[in-house]
């Protein structure tokens, strides 16, 4: 008889989801399905408001990575307004951005990720959190605090206010940096700088131990990578133009323009799922699915154009034998580009061009549609506005990184689920490690489902028969 | 005393954004022991931030139809989400402020009644008078009266 186990929610994660875990005759794993069960609405929302009002509209879908939305929604604003911004404005946003990757990152690795790395998978769940960590590694968690506190800190500083900046419009931004926070920010680079070095020789250590067994089924399967990337195939964040590669490394479609998204971005749509399926059109569906985010940057790139964080670079290449493909490899990828991140501000600090008071561009409405398109921490983003002769919304349409990784998130949990799930008494620890899957991604389902709520942890076995044949309940 | 005021919540969530609103007013008065911030959500950096106070008050609004009025109670022991996600409970920053920072300052919770969290940026009737309460009450808190005229 077939059995269903389902964790609901995830835990430490952005937004609400369950997993349903199926199970054949045998006990074993037949598939495993990550349901997003937020509703979106946002979009019909956004319908006649001024599209100078998206940047904060949209950052206001979750709290997590607003200035994502923010640098996206201005982006797709600038098109509207078919201005070119000027160069200390472009510089700003990078700045903005850099800081943003920086502490998302950041609260990824060493707050939600980092209990189960270092207490360990089967330790016990009331102490395998943050707290856990602290009592282990105080030291750690504190670091890794300060370095999430830098970036939001950049962001305060830049934008006014840390989550709802109105700093950047469309056309620039409102302001240049000042040589109070630009002294600020070089005063506490050396101690981010310190704790990212620290994080990166702590995890390559561990994916070289007692990780290795998790970088082999953690979602360690081919598929397409997305990003962009600049001139000379240089990891970007702000701009550029899209970049798929493959497993082993071709590049299978390049110099794509965000204007295009639609000829090669389909979405697919699941009944057991609010969350849309997004796919490389010319492999079809499921077969081009793809993966965004820290893994992809660091895949599609040839460079990223620092020299710690090039070093970084080579070295997870020869740890993955070119390409990464396994998605706990995401963990990694994120100290890199936290490093990254950090030497560009380090550069940034230097160019007296952030000091300008020309950083911004005005102009009417001059397009009628528009599609921006930037990399937030989880990966792509895509803002798509069309507006009246008046600028205001017509329709809206976001594609969320998050959402690009659906397919590879449910392909995750199943090899996941397949490897560690025999018969239907289950483990907490094994379910955590189904769960940590999800977490590989760093989902903000928020954002991708623009919905909020709570739910207890509800664990259910379950068989075919709607018989409740185990439960395991978190409060 | 350093009274830290931190308003959460969602201002795109109708009365959801009553916590923020209430953080955004209090950061006008420019109190010098009293200071405010509004965030969507509580994260953990801000025990940081409460490490540095004596006293803080968790502003949030309750969960529609649940409550009728303003209420001011101690953030509780021991109930917390145990940091498992972005976005914390009071008493798991206030965990946190103390074992990482040894931070030892009082913690309420003013939890303010509201009759829809969708989608809209409007405060229905039952959530601006519990805002008016609680702006009243920090203000007494912030503010003795031989000190404040406005």
């Amino acid at each position: 008889m077939s059995k269903t186990i389902v964790i609901d929610p995830v835990t430490r994660i952005e937004g609400h989801a369950k997993i349903s875990i199926y199970l054949n005759d045998a006990g074993q794993v037949a598939d495993a399905r990550f349901h997003v069960v937020e509703y979106r609405g946002f979009e019909k929302f956004c319908e006649g408001r001024p599209f100078t009002e998206m940047a904060g509209i949209t950052a206001r879908i979750c709290g997590i990575c607003p200035v994502s939305h923010l640098i996206c929604s201005a982006k797709t604003g600038d098109k509207l307004l078919a201005v070119t911004i000027p160069s200390a404005a472009v510089k700003l946003r990078r700045l903005l951005n850099l800081a943003q990757i920086t502490q998302s990152h950041a609260l990824s690795f060493f707050h939600l990720s980092s209990p189960d790395f270092l207490l360990g998978w089967d330790s016990d769940p009331a102490k395998r959190n943050v707290f856990g960590l602290i009592a282990a590694d105080p030291e750690l968690a504190r670091a890794g605090i300060r370095l999430r506190q830098f970036g939001q800190a950049i962001i305060e500083r830049l934008g006014g206010r840390k989550i709802h900046a109105a700093w950047t419009v469309p056309g620039g931004v409102r302001s240049p940096l000042s040589e109070d926070a630009r002294a600020w920010i070089c005063d506490r680079l050396p101690e981010s700088l310190a704790t990212a070095h620290q994080a990166l020789d702590s995890f390559k250590q561990l994916i070289a131990g007692p990780l290795k067994e998790e970088v082999k089924v953690f979602g360690a399967f081919p598929s397409l990578f997305m990003s962009l990337v600049g001139a000379n195939g240089a990891w970007e964040h702000y701009d550029g133009q899209l970049r798929f590669t493959d497993s082993h490394g071709n590049i299978v479609a390049d110099h794509l323009n965000e204007d295009d998204y639609a000829d090669f971005v389909g979405e697919a749509v699941e009944d057991w799922s609010y969350l849309k399926f997004p796919y490389y059109k010319a492999l079809g569906y499921p077969d081009g699915i793809y993966r965004v985010g820290p893994l992809a940057r660091l895949n599609t790139c040839t460079h990223i154009g620092t020299p710690a964080a090039d070093a970084e670079l080579r070295a997870f290449r020869d740890f993955s034998g070119g390409v990464a493909t396994s998605s706990f490899l995401y963990h990694y990828a994120r100290l890199i580009e936290i490093l990254a991140c950090l030497e560009k501000i380090q550069a940034y600090m230097e160019d007296p061009e952030l000091l300008s008071p020309r950083c911004r561009a005005y102009a009417g409405v001059n397009a009628l549609k528009a599609i921006g398109v930037s990399e937030a921490p989880r990966g792509t983003l895509f803002h798509h506005y069309t507006v009246d002769d008046d600028g205001v919304i017509t329709s809206v349409n976001l594609i969320i990184a998050t959402g690009h990784n659906n397919l590879a998130m449910n392909k995750t949990i199943a090899q996941i689920a397949r490897h560690y799930i025999h018969g239907d008494t289950v483990q907490e620890g094994l379910l955590n490690r189904v769960e940590a899957g999800i977490r590989c991604f760093d989902p903000c389902l928020s954002c991708s489902t623009h919905a909020a709520g709570q739910m207890p942890l509800h664990i259910q076995v379950v068989d075919a028969a709607g018989s409740v044949v185990q439960t395991l309940i978190r409060d | 005393m350093q009274t830290l005021v931190i308003g959460y919540g969602n201002t795109l969530r109708g009365d959801d954004g009553v916590g923020y609103r209430i953080a955004e007013l209090v950061d006008t008065w420019q109190l010098p022991h009293m200071r405010a911030i509004a965030c969507q959500q509580l994260t953990p950096e801000l025990a940081i931030e409460i490490a540095a106070s004596d006293r803080v008050f968790f502003v949030d609004a309750t969960w529609p139809e649940t409550s009728m009025t303003t209420t001011v109670r101690p953030v509780p022991q021991g109930i917390n989400n145990l940091g498992q996600t972005h976005d914390h409970h009071p008493t798991t920053l206030m965990g946190l402020a103390a074992s990482l920072y040894q931070a030892t300052a009082e913690a309420y919770q003013i939890l303010i009644p509201t009759r829809t969290l969708a989608l809209g940026e409007q405060l229905s009737d039952i959530t601006q008078v519990g805002m008016n309460q609680a702006v009243q009450y920090l203000r007494a808190v912030g503010c003795p009266a031989a000190a404040c005229q406005s």
